[in-house]
């Protein structure tokens, strides 16, 4: 961290006197003794007792913010909101967070309903609140707002309001992306909003932002995904929001490199399920007839892997026409 | 300026490492920084200290995102003046869609084009046809918009653009450039590709490659439409395709039944906003109606 974003708590030609002491960032200046620093200074510039305090300002403002339990208790009841999804608990879980997680991974293989299933809380999450706003992230140039409009038609509050509150955008690679988020979320101030969940941003597909930079031979796609998810949550924190990853599969490799036939497991490698704080796992049910997801089949969403919440709990719900809906029976 | 992480740029190792030795880790703190100091302090080139620079200070001039409510009002439909493909568009294509028409040699897949281009004529909007297998020639087209030239719509001679691509390196100079072209063309609102899978007829094309183009192309159409609102058609031959009994892909020797499929597949394509139309004879004497 640099001296120059604390400003405040330096005077300009203390500031100017560090630099010229080869002093520039917070590390150097506080893990040195603050006498041996006094001394090595310009004879009245300032006194030990203003450096001291100087110090201690510089260490309380570079330091991480505090968090109460009280407050996250508090958050954490706001933000869950009534059922609403007519007993598809998946969507009511998926809204509530599973407990309060942040960002949430949904996996499976193609076909399983991953993006009807996004869609389907992202209108849950615009018609609970009419304060509520969400962001899509087309990063494969496959969403179709026509089916978004076909799903909202579903519901009683007009459609052109609902879409209002919808903001689509493409990014087909990472910097795009960075800069859709940043954009989308910069009017947002620092201070947390305890009162509701305001927003809701689904990333389709995050597997091709983050896919093309991992690489065998270098680590620096490895530290970019992490970044990015870092940020993800930072963000996502900052504004009240809650990130819906969509994630795509691989194959199963054993340890000699070869393909396990048969078993899928979530892309972009091992680590990527714990940059997030849940991964849903769908698949659909193998003795339905219909190969289709739109006509009518029946999936399980299991949780793959939760910070929040048990893991290994299942959620069966059929999807019809685009429209997710309780299982029967 | 934003919090965000000097990871996320993607620079060399050295570099980073010497920008967090002398505590630079957001863009926040590289808002003030200039680029000989930067070279300075970490000991690099000029040219280095001025790529990180533009890359921290740049800001985005197009809104990024766009709400539902503005993509929905977009929602012209343009016929093809041929009933039955109306019929299936429902009366038309949606502007800012993509319609992919592919048939047997001799369907009317330029005509449904043609149609097309003459809905945007009529309102007044400029189309840009290119032609990449000169199935369409300059005469026909001033045939038709002659036929449409009425006293007040004198110019509708002006309002298309057409331009010929042979070979795939002029097709992707073109479809990497279309953002340029439709900067310095803002009234072009229907791009026409006729005869789109002809360039990509390349002898010694691989499959990696082939993919690699189809991606590129699906990304710049993608952006095209999201962004400018653009308007495509693109026509496309059918190939022919060999099954085996069981289902699986064969060869001329093994397989049992041959179907026609689009030469290029949906891989071009962004399947949210596009519409693929395959026209096939019924009969040996039939047409449309």
């Amino acid at each position: 961290m640099r001296l120059t974003r604390f400003r405040s708590d330096i005077s300009p030609e203390l500031l100017t006197a560090f630099e010229h002491l080869g002093i520039k960032t917070v590390a150097r200046l506080l893990f040195l003794p603050s006498y041996d620093l006094f001394r090595r200074l310009p004879p009245n510039l300032t006194t030990l007792q203003e450096l001291e305090a100087c110090l201690s300002s510089i260490a309380e403002h570079s330091s991480a913010a505090h968090l109460r339990g009280r407050d996250l208790i508090l958050n954490d009841t706001c933000s869950n909101s009534p059922a609403l999804s007519d007993g598809a608990h998946v969507l009511d879980d998926l809204l509530n967070g599973f407990g309060h997680s942040r960002v949430i991974e949904i996996t499976g293989d193609e076909g399983t309903g991953k993006t009807v299933l996004a869609m389907n809380a992202i209108k849950h999450f615009l018609t609970s609140d009419r304060r509520r706003r969400a962001l899509w992230v087309d990063t494969t140039g496959d969403f179709s707002l026509e089916r978004m409009v076909m799903l909202c038609e579903t519901c009683t509050t007009s459609d052109l309001a609902l879409m209002e509150r919808l903001e689509v955008a493409v990014a087909f690679d990472i910097e795009e992306a960075y800069n859709v988020l940043e954009t989308w979320f910069s009017p947002f101030n620092s201070k947390r909003d305890y009162q509701f969940l305001q927003h809701c941003v689904v990333i389709d597909t995050v597997t091709s932002l983050l896919g093309p930079i991992l690489s065998p031979v270098s680590s620096q796609g490895h530290a970019i995904m992490v970044d990015f998810m870092y940020r993800l949550r930072e963000l996502s924190g900052i504004s009240s929001a809650r990130v819906l990853a969509i994630n795509r599969t691989a194959m199963e490799r054993n340890v000699r490199g070869a393909v396990i036939l048969a078993k899928r497991k979530p892309a972009l490698g091992p680590s990527f399920t714990y940059l997030t704080d849940v991964t849903l796992w769908l698949s659909q049910v193998k003795d339905s007839v219909k190969t289709e997801v739109n006509q009518g089949s029946v999936c399980i969403a299991n949780i793959y892997r939760s910070r929040t919440t048990v893991t290994g709990f299942s959620y069966r719900f059929t999807i019809e026409h685009g429209v997710v809906r309780p299982c029967e029976g | 300026m934003s919090s965000r992480s000097l990871i996320s740029i993607g620079l060399p190792k050295d570099t980073l490492s010497a920008l967090a030795q002398c505590g630079y880790e957001t863009f926040q703190d590289l808002e003030a920084a200039t680029a000989e100091d930067l070279a300075k302090e970490l000991n690099i080139t000029n040219n280095a200290a001025e790529k990180i620079i533009n890359v921290v200070h740049i800001t985005p001039t197009v809104p990024l995102t766009q709400s539902g409510a503005a993509l929905m009002n977009t929602s012209c439909r343009f016929p093809t003046k041929i009933p039955s493909i109306d019929r299936l568009l429902r009366g038309g294509l949606l502007r800012g869609h993509i319609l992919e028409v592919t048939g047997v040699p001799g369907s009317p897949k330029e005509t449904a084009a043609l149609g097309i281009m003459t809905s945007f004529v009529e309102v007044d909007e400029e189309v840009l046809f290119v032609d990449c297998q000169n199935m369409v020639p300059c005469a026909k087209l001033k045939h038709i918009l002659s036929s449409i030239l009425t006293k007040e719509r004198p110019e509708s001679l002006a309002l298309v653009h057409y331009m010929k691509i042979h070979t795939m390196a002029d097709l992707m100079v073109f479809i990497q450039r279309l953002p340029l072209v439709l900067e310095a063309h803002q009234k072009v609102k229907l791009l026409i590709i006729a005869s789109v899978s002809f360039p990509f007829q390349y002898p010694n094309l691989t499959l990696t490659s082939r993919n690699a183009l189809l991606d590129t192309v699906k990304q710049a159409l993608t952006k095209a439409c999201t962004f400018k609102n653009l308007t495509i058609v693109t026509t496309s031959q059918l190939a022919t395709k060999l099954l085996k009994a069981d289902g699986t892909p064969g060869t001329f020797d093994t397989g049992a039944k041959g179907i026609m499929v689009p030469q290029l597949g949906p891989a071009y394509l962004p399947s949210g906003r596009t519409y693929r139309v395959i026209l096939s004879r019924v009969g040996p004497t039939s047409g449309y109606d």
